[in-house]
């Protein structure tokens, strides 16, 4: 092989592996995926990258914004963690999300709110803690005596 | 058989337009109708009783556009979509996507690559024009279908026509996407330029008639929005950037509304360096910004590399090319003459404003002239290694080459976030605050509700999935 056609075949290549990559992850994207990550999460995950629309459509969808889902390493963590939608989005420091949480339908009674106020101590976001603080409660448990996930 | 193989390298380019096509299509695909540009436009359209109805009414809402087209299309896919029982998404996103292949495939048929070596400058030239900002503004934005890529087919068209023999039906067919892009949006002026450009070279398949014929549509293009009292907007109707900075539209009227021609000529320049250098974008320099800032993402450093490389190639080819007397020169040559005139008018329309947007029809012929600097590079090489202009030519491609592939996939990446943040447009309102508040019909709010809906059902992947990297490499 000249030395001319080892070189036209160094330029071509670029282009032969974009358009190889761009039919492999067209043809593998319904299945998560190999070029691109995938596109289904959970909905605490969704919680925790900020994911409105997914939230809303899996709140509309009927899945209960009050159950534990998983949320996968690195995410708000080193390790996976069972969270409740609200508890991630306290880890996250999203007040809007929590916002929307609640007005979704997230009831938030004594126990949930204690470990909800706990996480965000450990957390300090402002905006979150006057959303926390607004919701109706007796007397809580100090953060020692709750079992933060 | 020796014909069977001369096919080959036809069906290889063909392959490889169709797997680009197909997976840039994808992406666009992937992005829901915007709420921004698309809905109100989508809403609006239906609230005429008849297209004609539309048609008057539209040539009238504002007092610097004549974009009636806007509607009407937004009107017939709208009614399309639920005449076939099909969602919008589907439809509005369809046609996008349909565009984007549509524009890959104009590009491989102007090429007609028939060594192996046209395929390899087809490569480079395709991850040229899907790696290049202004193709990347084209995809990602809609209004609802994007205009820009819409005038861009066409120029491709008239181009690709052009270069062949004539036929009567692809003179109506120009005529008619002539008259299409103007109703649709002033840039379509363009096409126009094309259609004259490829007249005066005496291209086989563009005749004197065409031109006189796009040139009486285009004066009464202007006399119907002369009668309508359209004006053109003036300097202050948008930011922009200024140097490393950007300057809001009363920063700017305070300082240019007196003497506009620094202003002018600033971007006139700037739209011409920002597809030739990838430099500014938006009228801002972001070297200059970076350096007050003390950083310089990696972005800017390949794009701005691999944009004055490609330059380089592009303007020793136009000169070797084009130091030939006229009656000598190819069609090659020719093209190259094309490209050069959108360029420079594609960077006049930018005096006022601008954007990446108005310069993405010159940036699909700046994949062109990518596609024949290459071919012809590839072919200064056959003559041998050992003359230096040939040599530097060769590493000056070898640089670029890779980088474009690398600017190529960063256009899909772009177009995941851009698709994530779009869709979450949708969610963080009611549909009746979307559809336009107390005040909205109820079709508005049927129709909304549908296409947030839509929205919500299409998966996306969040950037935080996506490589941290992936930003600071692909994103300016």
């Amino acid at each position: 092989m000249s030395s001319r056609t080892l070189f036209v075949t160094y330029l071509g290549l670029p282009a032969c592996v974009v358009a190889l990559v761009g039919v492999w992850s067209t043809l593998s994207n319904p299945s998560g995926g190999w070029v691109w990550p995938p596109d289904r999460v959970t909905i605490s995950e969704a919680v925790a990258t900020g994911d409105y629309a997914e939230v809303m459509r899996l709140m509309e969808s009927g899945v209960d914004p009050n159950l534990a889902a998983s949320v996968r390493a690195d995410l708000l963590g080193g390790s996976p963690v069972q969270l409740t939608p609200a508890q991630a989005a306290v880890r996250a420091r999203n007040a809007q999300m929590l916002r929307i949480l609640l007005d979704g339908g997230v009831i938030v009674g004594p126990s949930r709110l204690a470990v909800l106020k706990c996480i965000n101590d450990e957390n300090g976001d402002r905006d979150v803690r006057a959303l926390l603080d607004a919701i109706p409660s007796g007397p809580l448990p100090p953060c020692d005596q709750v079992t933060i996930p | 058989m020796h014909g069977a193989r001369r096919e080959w390298p036809r069906v290889a380019g063909l392959l490889l337009a169709l797997a680009m096509a197909l997976s840039i299509a994808h992406s666009v695909y992937r992005i829901p109708v915007q709420v921004g540009d698309s809905l109100d436009v989508i809403l609006v359209s239906r609230h005429a009783e008849s297209s004609v109805e539309l048609l008057k009414d539209a040539s009238t809402w504002s007092p610097t556009t004549l974009r009636p087209m806007r509607y009407l299309q937004a009107r017939w896919l709208s009614v399309l979509a639920e005449s076939l029982g099909t969602s919008y998404h589907a439809v509005f996103r369809g046609t996008h996507a349909a565009l984007a292949t549509i524009i890959v495939g104009l590009i491989a048929w102007i090429a007609n690559p028939r060594r192996w070596a046209d395929v390899v400058a087809l490569g480079i030239a395709l991850t040229v024009l899907i790696g290049l900002h202004t193709f990347d503004a084209m995809m990602r934005e809609a209004f609802p279908v994007n205009h820009y890529a819409e005038v861009a087919a066409a120029a491709l068209f008239v181009l690709g026509s052009s270069l062949r023999p004539h036929r009567l039906i692809s003179e109506i067919v120009v005529l008619l996407a002539l008259v299409w892009g103007l109703l649709l949006i002033e840039s379509a002026g363009l096409i126009w330029i094309v259609i004259v450009t490829c007249a005066a070279l005496r291209m086989p398949g563009m005749r004197t008639r065409t031109a006189v014929m796009a040139t009486v549509v285009l004066a009464l293009f202007f006399i119907a929005r002369w009668q309508l009292e359209i004006s053109t907007p003036g300097i202050g109707s948008h930011s922009s950037g200024w140097g490393g900075g950007v300057l809001s539209g009363d920063e700017l009227a305070a300082r240019f509304s007196t003497n506009p021609w620094p202003f002018y000529a600033y971007n006139v320049s700037g739209g011409a360096l920002s597809l030739l250098a990838s430099e500014p974008r938006f009228g801002m320099y972001q070297l200059l910004a970076a350096q007050a800032a003390g950083s310089l993402n990696p972005v800017v450093t390949i794009n701005l590399v691999s944009s004055l490389g490609m330059t380089v190639v592009l303007i020793i080819c136009c000169w070797s090319a084009m130091r030939r007397p006229f009656h000598q020169w190819s069609l090659e040559t020719k093209t190259l003459a094309t490209g050069i005139v959108v360029i420079t008018v594609s960077a006049v329309l930018c005096a006022a404003y601008i954007k990446d947007d108005i310069i993405s029809t010159a940036g699909v012929l700046y994949a062109v002239m990518a596609y024949l600097a290459v071919q012809w590079a590839l072919g200064r090489l056959e003559t041998g290694m050992r003359d230096t202009s040939v040599v530097a030519l060769a590493l000056c491609l070898a640089l670029v080459a890779p980088l474009w592939g690398f600017r190529a996939v960063g256009t899909h990446y772009e177009l995941r976030r851009v698709a994530f943040t779009t869709r979450n447009d949708w969610a963080l309102k009611s549909v009746n605050v979307l559809a336009g508040g107390d005040s909205a019909s109820r079709d508005d709010v049927a129709r909304t509700g549908r296409l947030r809906g839509e929205a919500l059902r299409q998966r996306v992947t969040s950037p935080t999935f996506l490589p941290d990297w992936g930003e600071r490499y692909w994103v300016e």
